[in-house]
This record gives C-alpha cells, structure tokens and sequence, in this order.
C-alpha cells in the first residue's frame, strides 16, 4: 500500500526527486503541475554536461571564437527542454480544473514560470563562460595590453623614418537641430565649390551618430569654446589593439567603454605613440626591436591560420612603403604580421570581457525582456481557451498592421504612437473591467482581457516615454545651453530604470488582485 | 442510517453477496471517517480483489468471512455523523436554450435537486438531455429561465462549477497514470498530504481501479475510464454530480454496479450529494433512480410526481416466439391490446393489472422469454 514504491520512471531522476515529486502532488498541486523541481533537477544535469563538454573541447583563445556555434546547439537543445515542459506543463491545470484557488496562488504561479523559462535560457550561456574561464586562465589584461604596447613601440621606431607622419585637422561646430547642421553645412559646401578642405570644417547636431564617431575616433580634441571643438588625427600609429573602439575624453558615450578603463589607460594610444616615438625620439636598437617583435609574434600567431603560411612565405611579396605612409598597415602587416596579433588579441580580450558589467546588464535586460514575453504568452495561454488565446495573436497582428497604416497616413509621430498604445489599453482596461457583469464568456471580452494582461507591464515605459518625448520637444538641445539641457534630462535613464521595475511591480500586483480574479470569473462563465 | 446499512451488510454476507457486502462496508468505513477503519476496510477489499483473481468460483474463503465480521463489528462500534438531510441543492427554472445554429432549441425546463437523490434524464438522441445537463453544469449559457445553487451567488461560476461536476459521455483524455490523476483532482479541492494517501488509495480499491493505478490512458478499457472518472469527480467531493451516458461504456455487470454504487454515494453521510444521470438504459435508471424525466424534443413530457401514466392503463412487455394472434387469443377475455415493435410485444389493458395478464398467458401455454410490468415506465411514453 505504500505509495513510494512505484515511482513514475525517469531517466537518471534519484528516488529523493521522485520521492520529493510526489509530496509536491499531494500537496501543492499547482507548483507540482508547473514541474519547475524537474525543470530545474534536468536543466542541472544538463548545464554540467554541457559545461563538462564545452571545457574539454579544445578552443585557442587567440582564435575566432566559435561560441556562436555553442550558444546555437545549447539554445536548441533548451528548445526542446522548453517543448517538453509545456507538453507536460499543459497536463494539468489547476485553474482550468476548478480547482481551490487560494490568494496569491496565480502570482505564485507567474514566478515559478518565469523561473522555470529563466533556468531554460541561462543554459545558453555556459560557453561563454567557459571561453572565458579558458581565455583567464592562458592570458591576463596587464599582459595583453604590456604585449600590444610592446608591439606597437616597437613598430614604430623601426618604420618612424620610412615615412612622413601626417596630422589631420577637423572642426566641428554644433548646432541646435539636424535642419540647422543640414543649412549650414551647404553653405559650406557651397563656398569650397563642393570640394572639401584639408581642414575642413562641419556643422553638426549633437544627436547626430557621425559627430560621436567622429569625436570619439579622434586621436586628440581641443574644446575652443561653448560649441567648437577640433580633432586631431595622426596617421595611425595603433597597430595592435587588444580592443576595437576608440578612446577619448570627449567620446560620447564613455560608460559604454568602462569594462576597459583599467586597462585601457595602460594601452598606448596613437598620441601616447606619438610622444614616446616622435617626441622623446628615443634610440633604440633595430635588432633587439625585430627580435621583441618576433617574440610577440610567435605568442599571439596561431599555428594553424592560412594567413600565417601567406605572411612566412612572403606569398604576397613585401611591398615599399609609400612616402606619406598611405599604405603604412599594409606594409607593416607584410613585414611584422601584425594583424594575426592584433586579431588574437581582440579574440582573447573580447573572451575575457564577456562578462564585464555592461556587457552584463545587456545581457540580463535580454533575458529579462526575453523570458518576459514568453511567460505572459504561457501565463494567458493556461488561463484562456485555446481559440481565445490565438484569436488574441491573430487580433494583436491586424491591429498592429491597422495601426502601423492609420499612422503612416497620418504621419503621426513617436509620441502619436505611444499615445494610440495607452489608448488601446484604456479600451482593453475598461472591457476587462466589465468582465464580472456578463453571464456568457465573452470572446472579446477574454481578447481583450489577454491584451490587458500582456500591456499591463509596458505601460509605465509608455508613460515615461511619453513625458520624455514632450519634454525633447519642450526643451530642445540648445549649443548656447548645454546646461539646461543636461538638467531638464539628468533622470531620464533613472526614470526610464523606475519604470521598468513600476512595471513588474504594477504587473505582479496586477495578477495577485486583478488578473487573478478577472481569468477566473471569465474561464468560468457558460459559453454562448 | 447506519443501522439499515449494518443489516444489509450482514444480509449480503448471509446470502453470499461478497461484493456488494465488502463495497458496502468500505462505504460505511469512509462514513465514520476514522482512518484505522477505512484501512482496514480497503486491506479486506485488497485481499478479496487478490482471492478472485486466484480463485475466480469460490473467493470468500474462512479468512475472509473472518476479517468481515471482525470489521462489521468494529463498524457497528463506531460513532457516524449525522446525515443532512435532503435539503435542495440546485434548482432550475424555465430554462430554455437555442443553438446559434437554430437547428435545435430546448424549452422551458424546471427541476429541483435534492441532496440524496438521484434524478434519471431519459429520451431519444439528439433531443436535448445533454444540452439540459450542460447548462446545469454552468457549461453553457442559458437564453431565459434561472439555475441557482444553494448558497452561491448566481454569478460565481467558478465556485458552482466547483461544486458540480460534470462527467461527459466522450471522457477527455487524461495524462501520466492513473494515480496521479487522482492524487491530483484531490489535491486541488484540499485533500492534502496524508490524507490524500487515504483517499486515493480508498478510491482505487473502492472502484476497483486498484490494479490498473499504475496505468495510463492508452492501457485501460473505456469501462475503466468511466470508473476513473467518477472516483476522479469524487474525489474532488461535488454536491452535484452530472452524468452523461454513464452506463454506455459498461457491461452489464458494470453497470448495475455503478448504479448501485451511485445509490449508495449519495446517501453518504460524509458528502451528501445529488446525481443527475442521463441513459439509453432506460429500465436501469428507472430501477435507480429517485424520479425520472423524460425529454422529447427539448421538451420536458414527464417528470416523476408530476406526470400520471396511470390513466395509459396497465402495460406488460412480452418476449415470446408466440405469434401476435396467439397472444390475442390467450389474452381476449380481459380485452387487452397486442402491440409489435418489431423487438417486444406490448400489452395494454385499462382494467386488468399486469398480474392478470401472465396468469392468462400462462394458462394459455403461451412460452415467455421475457417479461416486465411497464404501466408506470417511462417507455411507454416512447
């Protein structure tokens, strides 16, 4: 009579599970019928063997990373983990069995499908960890960056006369608008007679992508006054560089970049070259500086590359260096076969920094974003009929076509759009609301309901996209006054941050008092 | 109740009727709810389901007949709740129900159900028995009338739909075994940990599912299916508990165990409840239930204590090899009518009780086969 004794068969399951199984089903049924112990006991052994094999397989790290091909078998396999969850997961359903619903058992079990599809997505991550763990353990930052640096200096001294080092000279000009920028630059165009200048001049909105590059791609910037600033740009000087963006005080963006600061500040920069090799004009010994060369060489250049066999056996021929130094990486490449090392070093480097903390919260936004869609979509599905929930798909892609159309006609702008969105949910909101007054299951009622449900999250993004939309065109970037701008827009990314978690706090709250109750009395009324 | 329900047991036991006995006393265990007793009572019921299997002829064995008594005993000894009494459960009135389609309509229709009662839906196919069961089981919405629930709101459909259960003739396809089901349809309405054990366990041995519980879906028979999923429904202990076609699926032997069952369950003292059950088993329901319906057209044209066919007269349906003019003739002094079906032959006299028209037919040495008192059955109303 002992119910222990026969345990459903499961592959490689121990009886402490099976046992742990079955005190779940009797009594916890809801967070029995979600399987998430089995989810989390097989994705366990799962993300160890993966583990397992992803680290015994041989990866060089100064090669090109194959962990594309990883992440694709990993997310493959978490498919089919996924498929057979909700095979099983659809089982049982508590909710659609009338079963007793305690408080808070909907909000219960949101989380643990939100857990369950979590674990399932992680696992793909397990090959950059390993590359990373692989890449950590053969190489560190200070040796990378001392290699390139070495490289680099040592470059420089052998071909600092083979050449005439040339220095570019821009100046940029902000203005207040694109239109303004767009003016101002045919003015200009129109005064050189379309050709440019040596020193050329540009006009340019601070929101423009080509004004950050530009600004960031500079090798120095002198800020002249409120809205000028020149650039400076040496022929380059930077053979080797564990990293493929550039540095400068006055880049943009320079968060973007802070897994690199450490090191970063020790890697020679083309100005840091320029100093050391034409400045200082150090002496230096031409064979101990080949030799230094070579040693790096024979470090970072794989054995097995083509490139290498097209560079050892001069395939190509070695080139002269042209006088103003136009072909000077060409030449230098062919000489000292600095690409194979500059590419190894990026391989290395970008294993290392898989992980660095803005690479991180890219990441986990993804899978937060990633999961989220797939848990509202599975949460609607177990509380709707079947034809309910599609017909919510189907509804959801003819509105949005509708939409997309009713606002290309009237050109409606960004703020049109998330207006039209909280509109859309006013509607949905307030059909749902009249929910407890029918006495038929209503088709539209459970749509829009499903709509309700999966807007509830987004709609503190909208607001504050909204508000921040208003205020851009309030207060617009003004040259004269920088500072008003920074002011008025100091809390965007906070706010934009609040809403996120408003979000999952409104949409939790939501189920625990409000979806909860609203799925129930619909799935429950008779059909037409 | 107790009492009747000791003497039948000691009656089924004299008379040999071990089956009925031993289900009997398991309902009276689960009556008592002491635990030890309902242990006891599935450990009698383990070891007769294990003595049949070995000795299909004779299975009560001295052991047996032994452990009976002593349990019997201990049944007497044991303290019962008192039974509810039979309070209306669920009441419908004018409900009437007319497909999108038009092609079929039911008119206005009123019941009462009452706790410890059964209630038997009768009728030809497609004339709207499962239609009336489904808008009383909150399954589809009703165009006129009103269906209340003792207790409930009328709005709350997820409680009443939680308290009545509906088993359809097709029954859905369940998952995993057939333990675990049921593990589960307790867990959900709040029978819990140890407990859950015990009734599940109870259920099996009870419905004679105990051997099949490791199964799944594809590995037992249609009659074990519907088996299942009245001890499933059970298990989730409904007030109301709708049947669709139960007996389609069931042998003979089957059947007039469930039905015998369904009386007993109904009378239980620990969930009183009401069944309603529609059938093509005509003479069965009538023989189970309280009081029979029978819908014609989406029509109610009978209801048990509402509808009179005494005044059709006294009505006898007869298997014979006998042809139709030899009955007639055995039959001619008490002026009764001979009707064919092609099947039966059935006789109606207005003055001449059913009695009196086999004593003729015996007289007359006409062979019969079959035979059966219809004067106050629905049938003949079909």
């Amino acid at each position: 009579m002992n119910p222990e004794h026969n345990f459903p068969k499961r592959p490689l399951a121990p009886k402490a599970l099976s046992r742990f199984d079955q005190w779940l089903l009797k009594n916890y049924p809801d967070t029995w019928s979600a399987r998430t112990h089995m989810v989390l006991y097989y994705a366990l052994l799962f993300a160890a063997a993966f583990y397992a094999i992803c680290l015994v397989m041989p990866d060089d790290p100064r090669s090109t990373s194959m962990v594309g091909l990883w992440v694709t078998a990993g997310a493959l396999i978490s498919g089919i983990g996924l498929i057979f969850w909700l095979v099983y997961l659809f089982r049982f359903n508590v909710f659609k069995r009338f079963g007793t619903l305690a408080p808070g058992d909907r909000l219960r079990n949101f989380l643990v499908f939100y857990l369950t599809i979590f674990v399932l997505t992680v696992l793909v991550y397990i090959p950059f960890v390993t590359e990373k763990q692989k890449a950590d353990a053969t190489f560190t930052d200070e040796e990378v960056i001392r290699d390139a640096n070495d490289v680099n200096y040592c470059v420089g001294l052998l071909v600092k006369n083979s050449f005439e080092l040339s220095i570019k000279i821009d100046t940029i000009i902000l203005v207040g608008s694109s239109e303004e920028a767009e003016q101002k630059n045919a003015e200009l165009r129109a005064r050189n007679d379309g050709e440019p200048r040596a020193n050329s001049t540009t006009y340019a909105w601070r929101e423009q992508n080509d004004y950050e590059w530009r600004m960031a791609e500079a090798d120095s910037v002198q800020k002249i006054d409120f809205n000028t600033y020149v650039l400076f740009t040496f022929t380059k000087l930077q053979h080797v560089a564990p990293w493929y963006s550039h540095y400068n005080e006055f880049s943009m963006e320079p968060e973007s970049h802070s897994a690199y600061d450490d090191s970063r500040k020790r890697l020679f920069t083309t100005l840091d070259l320029y100093y050391l090799i034409y400045r200082d004009n150090p002496k230096y010994s031409e064979e101990e500086a080949t030799s230094r060369i070579r040693k790096m060489n024979a470090k970072y250049r794989l054995p097995m590359s083509s490139w290498n066999y097209v560079i050892n056996h001069n395939y190509y021929g070695i080139v002269e260096i042209a006088t103003d130094g136009s072909n000077l990486s060409e030449y230098i490449n062919r000489k000292y076969d600095t690409w194979s090392m500059d590419h190894a070093m990026k391989n290395i480097m970008s294993r290392k920094h898989r992980f660095d903390t803005e690479n991180v919260k890219s990441l986990a936004l993804f899978t937060f974003y990633f999961v989220l869609c797939q848990v509202l979509l599975l949460f609607a599905f177990r509380h709707s009929t079947v034809k309910t929930f599609f017909l919510s798909i189907l509804a959801g892609i003819i509105i949005a076509i509708l939409t997309g159309l009713f606002l290309a006609v009237t050109r409606f702008h960004e703020r049109g759009i998330l207006v039209v969105l909280l509109v859309y949910y006013a509607v949905f909101l307030a059909i749902s609301v009249t929910i407890g007054m029918s006495r038929v299951r209503s088709l539209v009622k459970g749509i829009a309901l499903n709509f309700t449900f999966w807007m509830t999250y987004f709609i503190p993004l909208i607001i504050v996209g909204l508000y921040y939309s208003w205020m851009h065109k309030l207060h617009p970037y003004r040259p004269d006054a920088p500072e008003e701008y920074d002011r008025v827009f100091a809390n965007e990314d906070l706010h934009y941050a609040l809403a996120q978690y408003g979000g999952a706090a409104l949409l939790l709250i939501s189920i625990a008092f409000l979806f909860s109750r609203w799925y129930r009395t619909w799935y429950s009324q008779p059909e037409e | 109740m107790s009492h009747t329900a000791l003497s039948e047991i000691d009656v089924f036991l004299r008379h040999g009727d071990h089956p009925l006995a031993v289900r009997r006393m398991m309902d009276l265990a689960l009556d008592s709810k002491q635990r030890e007793l309902m242990l006891r009572a599935m450990q009698l019921s383990s070891r007769f389901r294990i003595a049949r299997n070995a000795n299909p002829v004779n299975p009560w064995n001295e052991d047996l007949a032994q452990e009976s008594r002593t349990l019997l005993h201990e049944l007497s000894k044991a303290t019962y709740p008192a039974a509810p009494g039979d309070s209306l459960l669920m009441q419908a009135h004018g409900v009437s129900k007319t497909y999108s389609s038009g092609a079929f309509s039911m008119k206005p229709t009123s019941l009462d159900l009452y706790a410890g009662q059964i209630l038997g839906v009768v009728g030809e196919n497609g004339n709207g028995k499962t239609t009336l069961l489904r808008c009383l089981a909150g399954q589809l919405a009703i165009d006129s009338g009103k269906i209340s629930f003792a207790g409930l709101p009328d709005h709350d459909f997820y409680t009443l739909k939680n308290r009545v259960a509906f088993i359809p003739q097709r029954i859905p396809r369940w998952y995993g075994r057939l333990k675990d089901n049921l593990h589960f349809s307790a867990a959900i309405s709040g029978v819990k940990g140890e407990e859950n054990d015990l009734m599940v366990g109870f259920m099996l041995e009870r419905f004679g599912l105990a051997g099949f519980a490791e199964l799944t879906w594809n590995q037992i028979s249609s009659g074990y299916r519907t088996r299942f999923e009245i001890a499933r429904v059970l298990l989730q202990q409904p007030r109301v508990l709708i049947l669709d076609e139960p007996l389609a699926n069931l042998d003979i032997h089957a059947q007039q165990t469930l039905l015998s069952d369904l009386r007993f369950l109904v009378k239980s003292a620990v969930n009183r409840m009401t069944v309603l059950l529609t059938s093509q088993q005509l003479h069965e329901v009538e023989k189970a239930a309280d009081s029979v319906m029978l819908i014609r057209q989406g029509q109610c044209i009978y209801q048990t204590g509402k509808t009179d066919v005494r005044s059709l007269g006294f009505a006898l349906e007869l298997e014979t090899p006998a042809t139709r003019e030899e009955i007639a003739q055995a039959l001619t002094v008490l002026e009764a009518q001979v009707h064919f079906n092609g099947g039966f032959f059935t006789v109606v006299s207005h003055q001449h009780p059913v009695q009196e028209m086999i004593k003729q037919l015996v007289i007359a040495g006409i062979p019969i086969s079959y035979c059966r008192d219809i004067s106050l059955s629905t049938k003949r109303l079909f």
